[in-house]
């Protein structure tokens, strides 16, 4: 994602409280009712896109159909209200119910996917949904709209003026500015930040992306609908024309301006595109064109929006990060003994129980290509198996498939018996698979420990609405979470570049903090991909060390390497493959002297001789 | 529903998939070089009309030399367009650029409402008016002139993309942009031809439409969102998928709206969008893709 | 440096002050406010147009003339932008910002005025409306501040009745765009088309719909005599060169808000015989001489005319009435406080003259004209004609 990865890790409470203050003062600044009537739409607006800044900013999609959800609240609640008589303080959470359903069936197939699915999907229910209040006429009072709904009110209290819709419609905007600031506090805004960064990786860690990213999508469909309700009491009358596509773009327009996936950003664009049209009334027709150029300006010269301004403003102020400054060097042993890496850790098996791992004739064909061919072989409980081969022999995509980024043309996977072919990714790291990555699939914005905290996901699915609502049980497992990412760091020896965001770290520091963050997950069986690439010899041994400290925490290892001295120095057993064939198997001696695989290193006359 | 119906469907179906397409076509060239659904593509179409109109009933030139001119014009636009507005933002993120082109949009619409006014505009049919009959259906000479003006365009754009250089270039950028700058291809001239590719398939698809069904400065809005959906069922990116994809929109109108009610053809194309959504995301014509991890 | 929170509220409360500020009026004897709301942009401007120049005009002519009871009329006009948010807030900006007496115009659509009308009656501000809904008006008691310059639908689909019954017609077709005003027309079809003894075939259409061709086949294949279509977008230019496409040889009909010129020439040879519902503007010249509004039209006419060298249209005429209705309220009631004018209007206007009828206001009826102000015309060889009277 780019820029958009950067995003703020924590809002402070005090920062809402003291906008929520200002907000309560602004009726008493305003001259007359019409003034405020703008701000109450500002205030509307602004629920609206605080959710969809959710959406856009946290789960990396657009939403163009974000009107029809916003009409859905609406015409719920209207219609309970005009046909059965139903209190808006009824009519509001049944609407909401309604719409959050439709997001999350919505959101099943178009969340599964990346890119525009997403937009294709929103885009088509909001057109379908304004098609439908126009067409059930019967119901929705069809073009002409639906007059008559019964308006706000408290008891013998009527909301009658916009200064009472005031304080009702930014009493809301303030509770959902509270919940997405939860959110964006709680392991669910760490969780949605890893995943707009490395979709992959934060799945290898047990991250259900897609069902993230659908519970955020259903949450942003609610915060509309309940928007909607608001509209529909406060101005008694609506029609379908108000929920068009034109303004699901104007909802995407608002985050855009005002910043993606920055907390203040909805705000700010939420206000100025409210205020924008009114101002430019004075220039008649000319009005349209000028609001298309403004919009193009601030894009062109503020590519992070106007709260972008604001934030690079802000941290201008603070210390700068700190540098990792000249390469320190890992040291030899880390400084206090090592820690089990699990309490209560498995000892290293005996070997000659069942194995953990069996992989089992698997075939990989993409296309023409076969890039693993019948590949079988065992991995002990407890044991260092290496796969190695020439460049293209198929070792990565074995990986792949083992850890289910690929399902196997044929061929089975077992961990423990269980086959593990066909689930989805992350499921896998949630029965005890942990794995690092070829070309490195960190979280460059998040802070060394936040990377490794994603670590502790696969422990713990759901959560969503304890976060929004900052419950007690949530924050606790998250210092829980955070004691065993600490511990984590630990034995890699990196527990003092916690807070530094992981993109400043020199290449080998970041190779040490993606191995902590696949052993934060006490993962029975860890695959590394390549963990000496890209280091220096020092590095390397420090790698070794680290490798074989993790195994006597009692977990099994598979690992693809090059470098052979580490092979050779690590491993129990080794796997040689050529071309997506296994062509040998055993401990390292035997594997270094078979001829075959020295044909395939070396090439023919060099066998001869050996 | 007799035959006579029945093909007059078709017809009806067939000219105005056509249009979606030739806006499908347009999409997906610049998606392709930019990764980026340019919101202004229907813009152009309209653009093709109203200017066209414009000319015509300020200068009263042959029509030949009107259309050509109003695709140059349109084409100048849409070039501006990419030096001014989308080449600034061509390293931020691809919503950014998504952004710019909505705005653009409305700049455009708002542009064409001022200067050349809000009413509707039409274009004499280029060769008369005296339908055509067959089989009890009948259709306007405008309509083979869309149709085979589309088909020109979409046989033109094939022999481009497949045997010119600069179409294979483009073609490189699409796959994979970094390796296509490591070659030598500058991507900045490729994403400058591709708005202009874009706006001129877009402007002729304009002029050719707008006798059969006239213009208004926002009519661009309606072709976008349907020229989006066709692009969508044919596969984003799938350049001759969007062709397929429109017609196939065109045609679920037409028969949809002929057969089970004027209410549904409003509907097809979201209904459509949706279905594929559930059953075939990647569209009806794309091929497999795998990502590397 | 300021922090993110002083900004935003400085930046708000600056907005606020500045640029939604109202415009200074200059001080004499207190001038009349009156304020409108049209949609010049969006899909309804090219309706919103001439209402808003109409109303301009007028308010021009006053003032030259000393204004009303020697005040001068200040108008303040706001775009409704065809949104009925919009319109709302521009409602709320006149009445609680520029203190207007009086509104005339709700948009030029019918959801947009209903969208008004909670507005104006929290306010108790009179409204001038120039849409076509009977919802605008009825019932009185809850519209007690709304009025009409022009025809409900309800009268216009009976004199098409009538029109279909002295001609000896049974079978019908009815293809209505899905806006408001179109579902409207067919909703008032569909109750009065049973006792007129007429048979309906329904279709319809999206307002920015561009082939109807399949609509018109299925029409073709049914038993209908006449078409009748319902709209105000260039969609129906579309319907009458699809039907002569496909060599239609029924009646051709259009409704009341497709009376314009530039729509006839659009469809070139396809118009040619089209019938339309309308009022007796456009075919004013053929009223006979004794005809009570004639000269009134062919006068606002020659005004418009000569001030914007274009010619107006039955739309303008609808906003020339509205604002000549309440200018009359105002005087005849002495004064132009909110309530007066609203009396005024109940009150004064008995046979007001305007240029779609003779209107007549009671405290009971808010809107003015009749079933016998709209006549049957045709586009014949370039010009509307009046074809029933």
């Amino acid at each position: 994602m780019g820029e958009a990865a950067r995003l703020p890790g924590r809002v402070s409470g005090r920062a809402l409280l003291a906008f929520l203050a200002a907000v309560a003062v602004v009726p008493w600044l305003l001259p007359n009712q019409y003034l405020v009537h703008v701000v109450v739409l500002a205030g509307l607006y602004v629920i609206l896109a605080v959710g969809l800044n959710l959406v856009m900013g946290y789960a990396g999609q657009v939403s163009l159909g974000h009107a029809g959800f916003y009409g859905l609240g609406a015409y719920v609640s209207a219609v309970l209200s005009v046909r059965y008589g139903l209190s808006p303080w009824l009519g509001t959470p049944v609407a909401a119910a309604a719409t959050g359903a439709l997001a999350y069936v919505v959101g099943i197939p178009a969340l599964r996917l990346k890119s525009y699915y997403l937009g294709m999907a929103t885009l088509g229910i909001g057109l379908v949904l304004q098609l439908a209040f126009v067409q059930l006429h019967g119901v929705t009072g069809g073009s002409s709209g639906l007059a008559g709904i019964r308006p706000w009110d408290v008891g013998p209290l009527r909301f009658t003026t916009a200064t009472r819709h005031y304080w009702l419609v930014w009493a809301v905007a303030g509770l959902a500015l509270w919940v997405a600031r939860n959110l964006v506090n709680s392991r669910v805004g760490r969780v949605l930040r890893a995943l707009g960064e490395s979709e992959a990786a934060a799945e290898a860690m047990g991250v259900d992306t897609a069902a993230e990213k659908r519970r955020v999508f259903v949450l942003s469909a609610v915060y509309a609908s309940v928007a909607g309700s608001l509209y529909a009491h406060y101005i008694t009358v609506i029609s379908p024309e108000i929920y068009s596509f034109l303004f699901s773009v104007v909802l995407v327009l608002m985050v855009a301006i005002g910043g993606i996936g920055l907390y203040w950003g909805p705000v700010v664009g939420a206000v100025l595109l409210t205020v924008l049209p009114e101002a430019l009334r004075r220039f008649g027709d000319w009005e349209v064109p000028l609001y298309g150029l403004v919009l193009i300006v601030v894009i062109l010269f503020l590519p992070r929006g106007i709260a972008g301004l604001l934030a690079r403003a802000e941290t201008a102020g603070e210390a700068p990060a700190p540098e990792p400054g000249p390469r320190v060097p890992v040291p030899a042993e880390p400084a206090r003994p090592t820690p089990p890496v699990a309490p209560g850790a498995r000892p290293a098996a005996s070997g000659t129980a069942a194995p953990l791992l069996e992989v089992r004739g698997v075939t990989k064909q993409f296309g023409g290509v076969r890039a693993v061919r019948e590949c079988s072989f065992d991995v002990a409980e407890g044991e260092i198996k290496a796969v190695i081969g020439p460049n293209g022999a198929g070792k990565t995509t074995l990986f792949n498939v083992i850890t289910g980024f690929y399902a196997p043309t044929a061929g089975q996977v077992r961990l423990r018996g269980r086959a593990l072919t066909g689930l989805p990714v992350h499921r896998l790291a949630r029965l005890g698979l942990s794995r690092t990555f070829q070309n490195l699939q960190l979280f460059p914005g998040l802070t060394v420990l936040e990377n490794v905290m994603i670590g502790c996901e696969r422990d713990a699915p759901g959560g969503f609405l304890g976060a929004a609502l900052a419950l007690p049980g949530p924050r606790r497992r998250m210092r829980a979470e955070r004691e065993r990412a600490e511990r984590a760091l630990a034995t890699v020896g990196l527990e003092t570049l916690a807070r530094v965001p992981a993109a400043g770290l020199a290449f080998g520091q970041q190779k040490l903090v993606e191995v902590a963050r696949a052993l934060a997950a006490n993962p029975t069986l860890l695959l590394l991909d390549e963990p000496a690439a890209g280091l220096n010899p020092g590095e390397k041994a420090e790698m070794m060390r680290l490798i074989a400290r993790v195994r006597e925490g009692g977990i099994t290892i598979l690992l693809i390497e090059h470098d052979m001295r580490l092979v050779m120095g690590v491993s129990d057993r080794v796997v040689v493959l050529d071309h997506g064939e296994k062509i040998a198997e055993g401990a390292p001696a035997e594997v270094q002297r078979d001829p075959a695989v020295i044909r395939v290193y070396l090439g023919e006359d060099e066998a001869a001789v050996a | 529903m007799n035959t006579a119906s029945l093909l007059q469907f078709l017809f009806s179906g067939l000219m105005v998939g056509a249009i979606y397409a030739l806006v499908a076509l347009g999409l997906n060239v610049v998606f392709n070089a930019t990764g980026a659904v340019n919101f202004a593509q229907g813009e152009f179409s309209m653009l093709g009309g109203m200017l066209g109109a414009a000319t015509l009933s300020a200068t009263g030139l042959p029509l030949a030399l009107v259309f050509a001119s109003t695709v140059i014009a349109v084409t100048a636009i849409g070039v501006g367009m990419e030096r001014l507005i989308v080449r600034p933002v061509r390293h931020a993120d691809v919503l950014n650029l998504i952004i710019v082109t909505i705005g653009a949009s409305i700049l455009i619409k708002g542009g064409v409402m001022v200067t050349l006014g809000k009413n509707a505009a039409g274009l004499p049919a280029f060769t008369g008016e005296r339908p055509f009959r067959i089989l009890g259906a009948t259709f306007v000479p405008q309509a083979l002139w869309i149709l085979g003006v589309a088909a020109a365009i979409v046989i033109a754009l094939h022999v481009f993309f497949d045997r010119t250089l600069l179409g294979r270039a483009m073609r490189a950028v699409a796959s994979d942009r970094e390796a296509a700058r490591l070659m030598g291809i500058d991507v900045g001239r490729v994403v400058m031809l591709s708005f202009a590719l874009a706006a001129a398939v877009g402007a002729i698809g304009g002029l050719i439409v707008t006798p059969v069904t006239l213009t208004i400065y926002d009519a661009g809005t309606m072709l976008g969102l349907k020229g989006f959906a066709a692009a969508v069922t044919g596969g984003l990116g799938n350049t001759f998928g969007g062709i397929a994809g429109g017609l196939v929109l065109g045609l679920l109108e037409a028969f949809g709206g002929g057969l089970i009610g004027s209410e549904f053809k409003d509907v097809a194309a979201f209904v459509l969008l949706l279905l594929l959504l559930f059953l075939r995301p990647r569209g009806l014509f794309a091929r497999g893709e795998s990502e590397r991890v | 440096m300021l922090t993110r929170r002083q900004f935003t509220t400085t930046l708000g409360g600056a907005m606020a002050a500045g640029l939604l500020a109202p415009r200074a009026s200059w001080a004499q004897a207190a001038p009349i406010k009156l304020g409108s709301i049209f949609s010049y942009t969006g899909p309804a401007a090219f309706l919103g147009d001439r209402m808003k120049r109409s109303v301009e005009l007028f308010v021009e002519e006053a003032n030259k003339k000393g204004g009303l009871g020697g005040r001068r009329i200040e108008l303040t006009l706001y775009d409704a932008g065809s949104e009925s948010t919009k319109a709302v807030l521009a409602a709320k900006r006149l009445i609680e910002q520029d203190a207007v007496e009086a509104i005339v115009g709700d948009g030029n659509r019918s959801d947009i005025g209903l969208a008004l009308v909670p507005s104006v009656q929290r306010a108790e501000v009179p409204l001038m409306s120039v849409s076509g809904a009977t919802a605008l008006v009825e019932p009185v008691r809850e519209r007690g501040w709304v009025f009409k310059s022009t025809v409900n639908d309800v009268e216009v689909v009976a004199r098409l009745l009538d029109f279909f019954k002295k001609r000896g017609i049974k079978d019908v077709a009815m293809l209505n765009d899905t806006g408001a005003f179109g579902v409207s027309a067919r909703d008032q079809l569909r109750a009065q088309a049973p006792a007129a003894g007429l048979n309906v075939v329904y279709e319809e259409f999206g307002p920015g719909d561009n082939d109807l061709t399949t609509q018109l086949t299925r029409i073709r294949g049914s038993n209908a005599k006449a078409i009748v279509c319902w709209t105000v977008t260039p969609a129906g230019v579309v319907f009458l060169k699809n039907a002569q496409q496909l060599g239609l040889k029924q009646m051709l009909v259009h409704g009341f808000g497709f009376v314009a010129d530039r729509y006839m020439q659009l469809a070139g040879d396809a118009a040619e015989g089209l019938l339309l519902t309308s009022l007796k503007f456009p075919v004013a010249e053929q009223l006979p001489d004794g005809d009570p509004i004639k000269a009134t039209i062919l006068d606002y006419k020659a005004r418009y005319r000569a001030r914007y060298n274009e010619e107006t249209d039955v739309y303008g005429g609808q906003a020339w009435d509205g604002i000549g209705m309440v200018a009359q309220a105002i005087t005849r009631a002495g004064g132009s406080e909110r309530g007066k004018i609203r009396a005024g209007l109940e009150e004064q206007v008995r046979e007001y003259k305007g240029v779609g009828g003779v209107f007549t206001f009671s405290p009971q009826k808010h809107w003015g004209l009749a079933k016998n102000d709209v006549v049957m015309i045709e586009w014949r060889q370039g010009k509307f004609r009046l074809v029933d009277l």
